[in-house]
């Protein structure tokens, strides 16, 4: 039963099919810490 | 509204990537201004891991995300290894065809030692600029970084033997429910949710139990994974964080994906590899997260899943809706009236 998607994990995986397309590096590659900041912050390289 | 962060310096540029990061780093930080995300990789110890190093950077940063400036700054010892591989990413992103960011400044840190690579200076991180930093940070809300990236695992480990005891007869009861009974269920762990948005107290042993013994369910993932959101995703990873440290091994992986879940749309990638990390198995929303994190996919697309925009006509319609709704009360006080999902006042925490 765990192996069966939830709504909206299907939603979600549609979703990063969608955004996949403009990724060029196949799945299962190197392992890359990203992170993105809150939209309330940003910072600015003087 | 907006907070800025200036960064003036060197040492200021070192003292505030940890911050970003939630741990002191080691290894290659793409550390991107003005868009895109932040990105920290292992220093390539081959040629084939170089080859993939440069592909998977120049894929987020040339053809993913197009961030105005990326900063490169390499963390360890080895001093040819870091410089190697900051001469072959600058020159990677600098070179392209296409749309690149400015690279810049590019830095070796070895302990609080920096060297410019570009400018030929060297220098020491001053502790004036990691105490200004700190501060900057604190006034963000953001607690401190951790010393390493191993500590973030050591954080998602306690003591499971209390909600062990009560596992048992909390799994029993889940499997004597009828589909009826399993949506009340599916209802209570998404009020219960709710209640900890208002009220942050964590869960007592026996509700830990039956959240962990329901979270097979299809329906109660959905009931927990539709309210997560950008904003309330430090919230919920506080959640699932402690449950997952409270866990017996059989039920942590849901536990873990969720918190996984919560981690990327918080920005916080590698507290998400390590808590997929935890699962003894494949999960289908941890290996959604994962796709999301090998892709560098900004967390917004996550959202606009959970909370797709409505359509055209819809749109339409709850204009008209709204138009018609003032016609008949003009006197209506707007600011008691339910919203047209009937969120008012009273509605949960996570604004469902």
């Amino acid at each position: 039963m765990q192996n069966t998607r939830s709504g909206l994990e299907k939603r979600l995986a549609r979703r990063l099919v969608a955004s996949s397309r403009l990724a060029r590096i196949p799945a299962g590659t190197m392992r890359v810490d990203v992170v993105y900041l809150d939209e309330e912050y940003r910072d600015r390289l003087d | 509204m907006t907070n800025v962060i200036n960064i003036s310096s060197h040492d200021e540029l070192i003292a505030s990537i940890p911050h970003t990061l939630g741990f002191t780093p080691q290894g290659m930080v793409c550390r991107a201004f003005g868009g895109g995300p932040t990105a920290r990789l292992d220093i390539p110890e081959s040629p084939a891991e170089m080859d993939e190093f440069l592909r998977v950077l120049s894929d987020v940063y040339l053809h993913q995300h197009h961030p105005e400036r990326v900063a490169l700054v390499a963390y360890g010892e080895d001093g040819p290894g870091c410089l190697q591989a900051l001469a072959a990413l600058g020159e990677a992103l600098v070179r392209s065809d296409g749309r690149a960011p400015e690279v810049g400044p590019i830095l070796w840190v070895n302990g609080e030692h920096w060297t410019d690579v570009l400018e030929g200076t060297r220098g020491t991180v001053d502790p004036g600029a990691r105490t200004r930093m700190d501060a900057e940070f604190a006034l963000l809300g953001r607690v401190m970084p951790v010393d390493r990236r191993e500590d973030l695992d050591a954080a998602m480990q306690g003591d499971p033997t209390a909600v062990a005891q009560l596992l048992p007869a909390a799994t029993a009861r889940i499997l004597e429910m009828d589909a009826a009974s399993r949506r009340s269920e599916a209802e209570w762990l998404g009020e219960r949710l709710d209640q900890f948005g208002r009220d942050r107290e964590y869960l007592v042993d026996h509700d830990a139990a039956r959240v962990l013994a329901v979270m097979h369910d299809t329906g109660a993932r959905d009931a927990a994974e539709t309210r997560m959101s950008r904003e309330h995703a430090p919230i919920l990873s506080e959640f699932w964080g402690d449950t997952v440290r409270r866990a017996p091994s059989e039920v942590r992986d849901a536990a873990a994906a969720m918190l996984a879940f919560s981690s990327y749309p918080d920005g916080k990638g590698a507290r998400a590899w390590v808590a997929i990390d935890q699962l003894t198995a494949s999960h289908p929303l941890a290996d959604l997260v994962t796709i999301a994190l090998e892709r560098a996919i900004d967390p917004r697309e996550m959202e606009r899943a959970i909370r797709p925009a409505p359509s055209g006509a819809l749109m339409q319609h709850a204009a008209l809706h709204d138009t018609h709704a003032h016609e008949r009360r003009p006197d209506h006080d707007a600011q008691n009236s339910p919203g047209l999902d009937g969120a008012g006042p009273d509605s949960s925490a996570f604004g469902r």
